[in-house]
């Protein structure tokens, strides 16, 4: 913030004469304001437009550091898919992108992504970048993406000073804008590269809110109308624009209540809730939920509300003051009420009006999503936030914010009481989920602003009427003294934490080498662009579903569930398939067609948030994930699927000096199962950290030799004569034999057949995992002996052993046994 | 008590009238519209209940029309009448001109929404 000069506004300050001056003092009254010979209120104007700019810069360079330390890149998950969506709508057009359904994602299923995905963001870049095209800026689209977080938030900053001069005055305004611009809370959310929602989603909430509340203010049609607009800028862009919907009505309520109501209300309120759920109505995904939805009727009934209302206030404006009539009024005004909430109650009970969905029921019971929807529990940015995130998003504005609310209650208009009820009510919510801290920050930002630009004028008041008595005393004047703002001194987090919080979300993650020097690991990138380069273009994926967006947008190959989470018994059946034994899992993974599966594992570089953790160590995860099975059914962790292909080779590695091979660094403990064999599975590709591993289905990898006749051709080949089917593995022990006068033997690798199966040998596995051989029968599975010393009869043979545990407290024992000891 | 309250009724009736008698041509001419804008509302609502709400966006959009220029034009007349002291210095052709401009966008939109 720019400090002022030191003469005070009135002007009379001392000026050396101009004689007998030196050069410096010549230099400075140049310099010096006064010199422009501009009148004070055009000073102040200058002063006000100079911190504006000031303040706009420094909210977009605040925001560049992961671009200027490392590259221009998308960062996290959901990006991804926005960035996806928006080149598309370049390259197609926006007729294509309205009636777009893509069959990448969700395999079998398809995503109709035209009407499930909120427009504003994407049509948005589009847009910006038509016109930097237009102009001649041959930009790609991908860094008009990166770069449009931080874009908004410089608008953000602008409209937080309209915002702050609408509710108070100027100052407050200017400390508004500076406060938006370094908030970490806002910050966060909004880097260069994180290309989500959130970043324009924030900027359309402040707009709607202050023109909602310009157009109380001044009851004006046109500001009424803008709102409109702003709220479906807000519908366009985001799924919380069910905050607003909500908010304003309240607030119109709570007008309603304490008779602070007037015609302008009638106005402001209507116009915008007409306009605004019309308006809103044209996006595809949000549908009719303004007339059906449950989260959407308070705003309703605050409409019906309200014409009673005024009807009433109007009739009793005309008949004068007759009271008895006024009696009757009421009564007839008791039925229809009553009328109305019968209505509600009916359509509500027979399913009309749905209920509040589960996703924003979560936010006023925030127990609920833990026992019914264990998805939305899952994801940690919906935890309810702890004490130490509100220290670190808000900073001082958290002393701040209690001192705003006093200043707004002493001076109570239209506008303050707005003001208090958005940071009471954002407040709420960022406490019950973590990522609602975004919502509140502007509400922080702005009622901390009040308490600092009131504070300020109190104390220059008094500092100047202290002058002014002190001046009749000295000729020395000049006590404009201390500046009329303080620089805030909050810059130090938002570096670090702006660096840590991108890069740990998975872009890549850098790390400390064995010496000391930084060390990137880009494993995920090399994963996809192997994906990219090195598979049939009709291939399909299937990995946990946090990864889908990204393998769709770098990877360009379908996978089977993605981040969207639409559709849980498909994502169940992933987990089943993750969570299940071999046999088990090659079935279902036969049935969704897929072709590779994608794993993360952190064990080499002790990244502890791998899909081990999402499988087993969260056990209510895992649990969730898998419906149909009982959870008696009691799996060897080590014979499952997920285990088998993060640790597969493991053994063999030596991960930190000084600790034996197969030392997993994520959970801290050697693995005991170093000989992993995989059956239904090739490994394709493990990146060079060992974060993402590829495998392949589809049949065993054969090696096939053969011979063939002296002198026949194969054109006109009839008989192979095989002489043994070999895995890839053991070939080198088994060479070609050399060409005789009646044959030439070959040798053909990766002889890929599909799906055999060996009809009966003499050898099998359990499910167990326990290798049992001897001879063949076909009705009984009572093998003759155990292949191997340590093996344990089966659960055919000797079933009181392997009797599922009783439920409870004893399974639990159980599991947690065999997860710890494996 | 019936009696009593019928009585009470026709007087209140009359009392409305009498005071409503006394409301310059300005306002009548906007009552008179937004009155005609609930009638084809409701008319369409009722038609709804007998045909069946199938194009679902053209049922709304139609009544949302006709309620949307009723609120609007409520909104005008409470610009435009001379008791209300919040807006003794908005001139009534500003007024009209805010009207106007919602009903253009109010319709646009409706005219997407028809299906």
């Amino acid at each position: 913030m720019a400090v002022t000069k030191t003469e005070p506004i009135n002007g009379s300050t001392n000026k050396p004469s101009s004689s007998s001056v030196s050069m410096k003092s010549d230099l400075m009254s140049t310099l010096s304001l006064k010199s422009l010979k501009l009148k004070t209120k055009q000073q102040e104007l200058l002063i006000r437009v100079s911190i504006l700019c000031l303040v706009y810069v420094l909210a977009f360079i605040t925001r560049l550091f992961s671009v200027l330390r490392y590259e221009s890149m998308i960062h996290e998950f959901d990006p991804y898919f926005n960035y996806r969506t928006t080149l598309f709508l370049t390259e197609k057009g926006f007729y294509e992108f309205w009636n777009w359904f893509d069959s990448e994602s969700w395999y079998p299923l398809g995503r109709i992504i035209g009407g499930t995905l909120y427009p504003g963001l994407m049509v948005t870049a589009a847009i910006m970048y038509w016109g930097l095209r237009f102009l001649r800026f041959a930009v790609h689209i991908r860094e008009v993406c990166v770069l449009t977080a931080p874009f908004f938030a410089s608008n953000t900053t602008l409209v937080a000073y309209f915002f702050g001069k609408e509710i108070w005055d100027t100052g407050a305004g200017l400390v508004a804008a500076v406060l938006i611009a370094i908030c970490p809370g806002y910050i966060s959310r909004s880097v260069a590269g994180s290309y989500d929602n959130e970043g324009v989603a924030i900027f359309a909430l402040l707009l709607t809110f202050y023109l909602f509340v310009k157009a109380v203010n001044t009851g004006s049609l046109a500001w009424g109308l803008g709102s409109a607009l702003g709220y479906f800028y807000m519908v366009s862009a985001w799924g919380g624009y069910v905050f607003i919907i909500n908010l304003i009505p309240l607030y119109v309520l709570v007008l309603l209540i304490t008779g602070r109501y007037s015609m302008r209300l009638y106005v402001a309120y209507n116009s915008m809730y007409v306009l605004g759920m019309l308006l809103a109505m044209q996006i595809r995904f949000v549908g009719f939920q303004h007339v059906q939805s449950g989260e959407h009727m308070a705003a309703m009934g605050v409409f019906f509300l309200m014409q009673g209302f005024y009807f009433l206030g109007w009739v009793k404006h005309l008949l004068g003051d007759k009271k008895k009539f006024e009696a009757l009024l009421r009564i007839i005004v008791t039925c229809a009420v009553g009328v109305g909430a019968i209505a509600l109650g009916v359509g509500t009970a027979s399913g009309y009006i749905s209920p509040w969905t589960g996703r924003f029921y979560s936010l006023l019971d925030p127990t609920y999503a833990k026992d019914h929807i264990p998805i939305i529990a899952s994801v940690s940015e919906h935890q309810p936030t702890a004490w130490s995130s509100f220290m670190f998003d808000f900073h001082i504005l958290l002393f701040l914010f209690p001192a705003g609310l006093y200043f707004c209650f002493k001076r109570l208009s239209d506008a303050t009481i707005f003001i208090v009820m958005y940071g009471l009510t954002s407040m709420y919510f960022a406490g019950v989920m973590v990522r609602l801290i975004l919502v509140a920050t502007p509400a922080v930002c702005l009622i901390s602003a009040i308490a600092v630009s009131a504070t300020i004028k109190n104390l220059t008041t008094l500092l100047r009427t202290k002058s002014k008595v002190s001046q009749t005393g000295t000729t020395k004047g000049a006590s404009g003294g201390k500046g009329s703002s303080k620089a805030l001194p909050d810059q130090s987090q938002p570096f670090q934490r702006n660096g840590s919080y991108c890069i740990a979300f998975r872009c890549f993650l850098p790390a400390q080498g064995a010496h000391g020097n930084r060390v990137i690991f880009d494993d995920y990138r090399e994963a996809y662009y192997w994906l990219r380069q090195n598979t049939p273009a009709d291939a399909k994926v299937m990995s946990w579903w946090d990864y889908g967006y990204q393998i769709t947008a770098m990877g360009n190959r379908t996978v089977i569930v993605d981040n969207n989470t639409w559709n849980n018994t498909h994502i169940a059946t992933v987990g089943r398939a993750m969570s299940s034994y071999e046999d088990e899992a090659y079935e279902i993974m036969r049935s969704l067609d897929v072709n590779y599966v994608l794993v993360v594992f952190g064990g080499v570089t002790g990244y502890s948030s791998d899909d081990i953790k999402q499988v087993f160590v969260d056990g209510e995860n895992w649990r969730w994930s898998i419906p149909f099975l009982p959870i008696e059914t009691a799996k060897i962790v080590r014979f499952l699927v997920e285990y088998k292909l993060s640790y597969y080779r493991f053994g063999e590695l030596v991960t930190e000096y000084g600790k034996p091979p197969g030392y997993d660094r994520a959970r801290g403990v050697e693995i005991g199962n170093k000989d992993i064999k995989l059956e239904h599975l090739e490994e394709a590709f493990t990146t060079s950290n060992w974060i993402v591993r590829i495998y392949k289905i589809g049949g065993v990898s054969i090696a096939l030799i053969y011979c063939l006749d002296q002198g026949s051709d194969f054109r006109n080949v009839q008989w192979i004569h095989v002489l043994d089917f070999v895995s890839s593995d053991n070939l080198s022990s088994h060479p070609t034999p050399p060409p005789s006068h009646t044959n030439t033997c070959f040798q053909q690798q990766k002889f890929k057949l599909d799906h055999i199966q060996q009809s009966c040998s003499n050898s099998t596995i359990t499910a167990e995992g326990n290798k049992y051989y001897g001879e063949c029968h076909e009705k009984s599975i009572r093998f003759l002996k155990p292949a191997n010393k340590e093996a344990s009869l089966g659960r055919e043979t000797d079933s009181e052993r392997w009797a599922p545990p009783p439920q409870g407290y004893a399974l639990g024992c159980f599991w947690w046994a065999e997860i710890a000891f494996v | 008590m019936g009696r009593a309250t019928s009585k009470d009724a026709q007087a209140l009736i009359h009392s409305l009238r009498s005071a409503y008698a006394a409301t310059p041509s300005s306002l009548k001419i906007i009552d008179l519209y937004v009155g005609f804008a609930v009638f084809s509302a409701i008319i369409q609502v009722v038609y709804m209940a007998i045909v069946g709400s199938f194009p679902f966006n053209s049922f709304l959009s139609g009544v949302l029309s006709c309620i949307g220029t009723a609120v609007l034009a409520v909104c005008l007349r409470i610009q435009v009448n001379k008791e209300n002291k919040e807006f003794k210095d908005l001139p009534s052709e500003h007024a009209f001109a805010d009207f106007v401009l919602c009903n253009l966008v109010l319709h646009l939109v409706i005219m997407n929404f028809l299906g």
